[in-house]
């Protein structure tokens, strides 16, 4: 898929969810349940969406008019100390991210919130811890 | 590691500009390596000694740690 095509799509779904979410906070008069939350997720998420896509598709037209940007931008993406920095951020934001998830946990489980939300987070908490060492072996067999 | 990317680079008259445009690499990783902050990946060693028709020990310059 072209990427002018993809990010114009993405653009257009984002929309589509922002409609769609005031269309409901409008509509429903008394929601009920989950339709409670759902407006602001769809808007929320379709704000999202439709920034990335809306970002997307002006770098594309400014990168098309410019061939030495879009040449500098590639140059960029690929700098190894680029990439190195940007590993070495991600390392770190796990390494507090398995800190921050901890310390929600304990706080969650102490103020006695949903068992089914908390083991649904000590699940994921592991899940995380399972992906790591997964990854660990796997780059142990590789290299 | 001590290298002499920014002396070879000098006495060559290349601004940095050009030798990251020929490298493939930003601007701000020549100024790093010449800066000493960031040692380079052994493919962009061998890229940089290539570049200066130079063996790699002739601009890189390995420094054993004292114990």
């Amino acid at each position: 898929m072209k990427k002018g095509i993809f990010h114009y799509i993405i653009t257009t779904i984002g929309t589509g969810l922002i409609v769609l979410g005031v269309f409901f906070l409008v509509k429903l008069a008394e929601p009920k349940g989950m339709m409670q939350v759902l407006p602001y997720i769809s808007i929320g998420l379709g704000c999202g969406v439709c920034g990335h896509g809306i970002g997307g598709a002006i770098a594309l037209k400014k990168m098309r008019k410019n061939p030495n940007l879009q040449k500098q931008m590639e140059i960029e993406q690929r700098d190894e100390r680029n990439t190195a920095i940007a590993q070495r951020a991600k390392a770190k934001a796990f390494d507090w991210m398995l800190l921050v998830y901890a310390a929600l946990l304990l706080a969650f489980s102490l103020l006695r919130v949903d068992m089914t939300a908390v083991l649904l987070f000590v699940l994921a908490y592991l899940l995380v811890i399972m992906v790591g060492i997964y990854y660990r072996f796997k780059y142990d067999n590789e290299m | 590691m001590k290298n002499r990317l920014e002396e070879l680079r000098k006495m060559r008259g290349i601004r940095q500009e050009v030798l990251a445009a020929d490298l493939d690499v930003s601007r701000q990783t020549i100024g790093s390596l010449e800066n000493g902050r960031y040692n380079p990946s052994i493919l962009l060693a061998f890229k940089i000694a290539r570049y200066f028709a130079m063996p790699i020990e002739e601009i890189f310059l390995y420094e054993e740690e004292e114990p």
